[in-house]
């Protein structure tokens, strides 16, 4: 009886096949690298010793627009004796177990961690000093979310995700350039 | 952890994960109507397509689009709650006299029918045991059941089948 059935699947799953291939290609999805990867596959893949593909660009590109914007463009350079006497902003935190600081830089106010993600998702860390909480243009087109009950606010682009949040007396702004949930993950030991 | 004893394999995957990804979110989109979770069903498939790609045989194949579509779609669908647990006690179940349905020959249309006649949850077990020679524990690890629950389920099943073929309207001789 068994081998009925094992005939009769194997017909149904060749027909069913035949279909759906139809179907695919009458949605024009046959082929082609996916728009979406689904977070779960992509880290696992990522895990794979796959070829690293991922650079630093995107998140760096997004933090320099960030510091740009928040100096309100060129006309607000400091002097370079004021640039001195700016000292790194220390991490109180010890990252999650998947990310590691690579590179810490000092522009101006603002300190700049490159913390690589071991599943390819690097974010860029600015940390400047802040007292007073974020507003009006400075959360513009970012959502409100809630991490560890305090106010943060992020945005997903195409080419990368911020994460904006006030603790402590600093302005933490966290770029990469894939996921938002990476941003929120690292997030959540700093605020 | 996505760990592949050879290239091959990994390779496979990765080739099946590209060529179909979006077409897998489209189909858990049409069970699931939600974007999120029809992303997250297909991430799902994914993970389990992988712990059975050593099932999988020619990635271009009908039956494996087959197989991988079955899956998403067994995902998406116990993610609506509609995949009942299906426990009940098979004692006294009407179970068929002995047929010879080894004579049987049933039509392309007829043999789609009949499948098609079984609830989405149980002709995933189906075509996982009888298309893709799948063990009752694999098919369980698959769909996240019991092996009991597997078990139980392919009986009645079988049974259900046998019922359907016994009274004709379906053979074609």
């Amino acid at each position: 009886m068994d081998d009925f059935f094992e005939r009769m699947a194997k017909k149904y799953v060749d027909e069913e096949g035949r279909r759906l291939k139809e179907e695919m290609e009458s949605l024009g999805m046959e082929g082609g690298p996916p728009k979406i990867t689904p977070l779960k596959v992509k880290r696992q893949l990522n895990q794979l010793n796959y070829k690293k593909y991922l650079t630093f660009a995107a998140p760096v590109a997004a933090a320099v627009l960030i510091l740009f914007l928040a100096k309100g463009g060129p006309q607000n350079q400091t002097s370079n004796s004021a640039e001195a006497q700016h000292e790194i902003i220390n991490l109180s935190f010890t990252p999650p177990e998947n990310f590691s600081i690579s590179k810490i830089m000092q522009d101006k106010g603002e300190t700049i961690y490159y913390i690589e993600d071991k599943f390819e998702d690097d974010v860029t860390l600015t940390v400047q000093k802040k007292q007073s909480p974020l507003s009006g243009p400075e959360i513009f087109g970012l959502k409100e979310i809630l991490i560890n009950d305090k106010k943060a606010y992020i945005i997903q682009k195409n080419d990368y995700s911020i994460l904006k949040f006030v603790s402590s007396g600093n302005l933490y702004t966290l770029t990469c350039k894939y996921q938002p949930e990476t941003l929120i993950s690292l997030g959540g030991g700093l605020i | 952890m996505f760990v592949f004893e050879n290239t091959s394999d990994k390779d496979k995957f990765e080739y099946i994960f590209n060529k179909y990804n979006k077409f897998l979110i489209y189909k858990a989109y049409r069970v699931l109507n939600d974007t999120s979770l029809a992303e997250d069903a297909a991430s799902e498939a994914f993970i389990r397509i992988y712990k059975n790609i050593k099932k999988i045989g020619d990635a271009d194949s009908n039956s494996t689009l087959c197989f991988i579509t079955v899956i998403v779609k067994n995902v998406a669908l116990t993610m609506l709650k509609k995949d009942k647990n299906n426990m009940e006690d098979i004692t006294g179940y009407d179970t068929p006299s002995d047929y010879n349905l080894e004579n049987q020959v049933i039509s392309k249309e007829g043999t789609h029918k009949i499948i098609d006649s079984l609830t989405e949850p149980d002709k995933t077990i189906f075509l996982l045991k009888f298309a893709y020679g799948m063990q009752h524990k694999e098919i369980a690890k698959t769909i996240s059941s019991t092996e009991n629950n597997v078990t139980v389920r392919l009986h009645r099943i079988k049974n259900k089948l046998k019922e359907i073929i016994e009274k004709g309207g379906l053979a074609n001789g």
